[in-house]
Formats: structure tokens, sequence, C-alpha cells
């Protein structure tokens, strides 16, 4: 048993060394909060020459919890420091040793994970949004098909009863009566065109392909349009040769019906519609080219147009609306669709159709 | 004339430095009212301050009066620990 000896006068320097080994920055103040010691990497951390932290007022370091964290002071780039404390002895005086660990790259990393997190939180909320208004315009689109058949037969009716029990109808009445039928058709196609759209953005829109000469199905199609009026002429042009391609036939049917279509709604009686179909080449091979081309009054607005087509979701008016499910059914071909306001004052409408393999 | 002058030094943009200038605020609010006067100094905007007072890390709180400086460094959010570090309790 003996007395506890006084320490010698170098009892820290064992303690020194091992704390001078250590990657993180160890800075031991006095209960003034004057450095009593600092190792290397604090010195490094702070910029500072060897032994040039010793007697410098540090300041009283507080962790309340495990640990605490602190902003280096220095004019380049930002720097997070992760502070522990714990009071110990120093030269025989009450100390606090407070170490300091860079957290930088930590932190950044930390800070880059949650802004990914934000970002994907905010796609799926995104996609949730449109999922929502595709089941909308669906259940819309639906909904609406019902009243618009009722209301078509119920013309139909009218008509057929008149002309079996020869009834001389008005020609104001018949007139009108046809005339809501054609609008009653049209707003029917209109639906229709929703519903597509909305099964092309969920992707629940299946294409049907298979060899199909487009000849012939542009040539049935512009017949079919040329039936609906006797005031406009449609004028078409397309080589002698059958031309096959892998498309789906009812879909491209439904693309070439919906422009002419269009194009003759606008366009006053008596003015000729073009109609051309040809090869083209283009980068990814051989094309197709159907060009419908028109001398509409709304012309003007062939730039409106184009910008209807190039902001999804802004097809307001019917024709945006149909040139939009146009477009969306020629991309699901792989082709394009191109408006262009004309010299004359018309629009021409350019669709572009890859070849896929000819049969 | 306060006769409590406290410095705080921030570094500006961080949570850490809206956290401090709460804590310290509702610390002296809370126990010594009307016998402070607290200046914020964002090391950002006055470096040259920071420099001056040998400012090495934010947050850190120098107790410019009464005489002699003492100076508190960390975590603010504890009234006791900041106050018995700046030598402030009775």
């Amino acid at each position: 048993v003996s007395d506890r000896a006084p320490p010698p006068r170098r009892a820290q320097e064992p303690i020194q060394a091992i704390l001078s080994a250590i990657v993180d920055g160890v800075v031991v103040v006095d209960e003034q909060g004057c450095v009593r010691f600092a190792n290397r990497a604090a010195e490094e951390m702070f910029g500072l020459d060897e032994g040039g932290l010793v007697g410098d007022e540090f300041g009283f370091p507080i962790v309340a919890g495990v640990t605490t964290e602190l902003d280096l002071v220095s004019r380049g780039e930002p720097c997070v420091l992760e502070m522990r404390v714990v009071e110990t002895t120093w030269d025989d005086r009450p100390a606090l040793l407070a170490s300091l660990r860079d957290i930088t790259a930590r932190r950044r990393a930390e800070e880059e994970r949650q802004e990914l997190f934000r970002a994907q939180t905010a796609r799926a909320e995104a996609e949730r949004a449109l999922r929502a208004r595709d089941r909308f315009l669906a259940a819309a689109a639906h909904e609406l098909k019902t009243p618009i058949t009722r209301l078509r037969l119920s013309i139909q009716r009218t008509l057929r009863r008149a002309a079996r029990q020869d009834t001389v109808l008005p020609d104001y009445a018949e007139e009108s009566l046809r005339l809501v039928d054609r609008e009653a058709d049209h707003m029917n196609r209109l639906v229709g065109q929703l519903l597509d759209l909305a099964r092309i953005d969920n992707g629940t829109f299946q294409l049907q392909r298979s060899p199909t000469d487009l000849c012939e199905l542009v040539k049935e199609s512009v017949a079919r349009c040329q039936a609906t009026t006797t005031v406009h002429r449609l004028q078409l042009r397309c080589p002698d040769e059958p031309t096959y391609a892998e498309v789906d036939p009812v879909v491209i049917d439904q693309v070439v019906s919906s422009l002419v279509t269009n194009a003759i709604r606008f366009s006053s009686a008596g003015k000729e519609i073009e109609i051309e179909l040809s090869k083209a080449h283009g980068p990814g091979g051989e094309l197709m080219q159907l060009a419908v081309r028109d001398q509409a009054q709304f012309a003007a607005e062939g730039r409106i147009v184009e910008q209807l087509l190039q902001e999804d979701g802004e097809g307001s008016s019917g024709l945006g609306l149909s040139l939009l499910a146009s477009r969306r059914m020629v991309e699901l071909h792989g082709g394009q669709v191109e408006v262009t306001a004309a010299d004359d004052g018309g629009t021409r409408v350019v669709v572009t159709l890859p070849i896929e393999q000819a049969a | 004339v306060p006769r409590l002058l406290l410095k705080l030094y921030v570094t500006g943009g961080t949570p850490r430095a809206e956290a401090a200038v709460a804590n310290l605020r509702r610390i002296c609010e809370e126990t010594i009212p009307d016998e402070y006067e607290l200046v914020v100094i964002d090391v950002l905007e006055q470096p040259h301050l920071a420099e001056q007072d040998h400012v090495l890390v934010t947050p850190t709180v120098v107790r410019q009066l009464p005489l002699p400086s003492r100076r508190v460094l960390g975590d603010l959010s504890n009234s006791d620990l900041v106050l018995s570090g700046l030598q402030l309790l009775p």
C-alpha cells in the first residue's frame, strides 16, 4: 500500500502520442476554454501550423446529447464538423476533450439521398395524378357514349319513320335533323378518340399489326369519306403498285379518315382536298408519307394547331383532340405527324410511317 | 447600458445557425430579459469579425461583457449548460 505518487512531469506524453495518431481532430481545453493540446488533424482542420492552436481561446465546448454539429469558419468550401466531448484531466487539472470529425461528405450524401427521395415521391405523385386523369377520361368518355348513341338512334328512327310513312318533313326540319345526326356522329368520334388517348397514355392501347397494303387502305378510307360529302372534291394520288407495311389497319384507317374528315369539316363547299400517298426515304429506311392538304379558312391558325400538337393535353378544340389522337396513334407505329400552314392559307398535315417489313 | 453583451457567431443559411439564434434568444429571454444585448454575426457576411475574435467554428457565443470574456461553442439547446459555460449562473 503506497500513497499515490505525484504524477511525473511528462505524464501526458503517452496520451499525446495516442491522440496525435488519431484521424479525427482532437482539442483539449481547460476550464477557461483555452487550448492545452491539439493534435495535428485539428490543426490541419483549422489551417494552422504545428502548435498553432495551443494557448488559443477555443471556447467551452457544449454537447447536450452525444454529438453536435459545427460549421468550420473558413474562406473555402463549407465544412460540417461533428463534435463529441468528454470530461478528462490534463496535467492534473479538469479539462474537456473535444473530438471533431469532418462529416461534410456524409451530410452531402444524406442531402442527395433526401433530394432523390423527394424527386421520386414527386414523380410517383405526378404518375398517380396522371392515372387518375386517365381513369376519369375513360369513365367520362364511356358515360358520354350511351346518351350520344341514344340521340343518334332517335334521330335516325324519326327520319326512317318519316320516309316509311311518306311524310314529307319540311326542308328545314330534315336539314336540322341531319345536322344534329352529323354532329352527334362527330361527338361520338371525339369521345372515342378521348377514350383512345386515355388508353394510349396508360399503356392499355394495343396495336394489332399485320401486313397491310396502305394504297388499298387509303383508297377505301378516302372513298368512305367522299361518300359523306357532295360539296367537296377529294383528290387522291397514290402509287400504282401495292405498298405493304406492318401496321394496325383499323388504327391507320381511323387516322386517315380522321384527317380527311377534319379537312372536310373545316373546308367550305366547293373546295378541293388533296390526299397524296407516296414513298420516301428517311434516315431509318423506307417511309410511307401521307399528305392531306386542304384550303380551310382556319388555316391561318395552322401555327396554333401545331402548338396544340406539341403541348400535350392542350387539345381543347375538336380539331386539336382528333389531331392529338391521330398523332399518338401514328407515334405508336413509330411514325410522326407534322402540321404546317401552306402558302395559300390552307393546312397540310403530313403523316410519316416507317415500312417495317414488306410482306 | 446592458450589463451583458453577447456575440453569437453563426454560418448563415445552415439549419445550425437558425437553431443557435433561436436557442440563445430563448435562454436570454427566460433568464436575463432586459439585461442583455445580443449581436448575431454571420461569418459569411463579416469574416473579418470572426478573424478578429479568432472564431474557428460556429455556433460560438462570445461573452464580451462583463470582463473577462468567456466563450462557448456547440449545442446551445440546454440552458443550464450554456449559462454555466458562459459563467452566468448566479
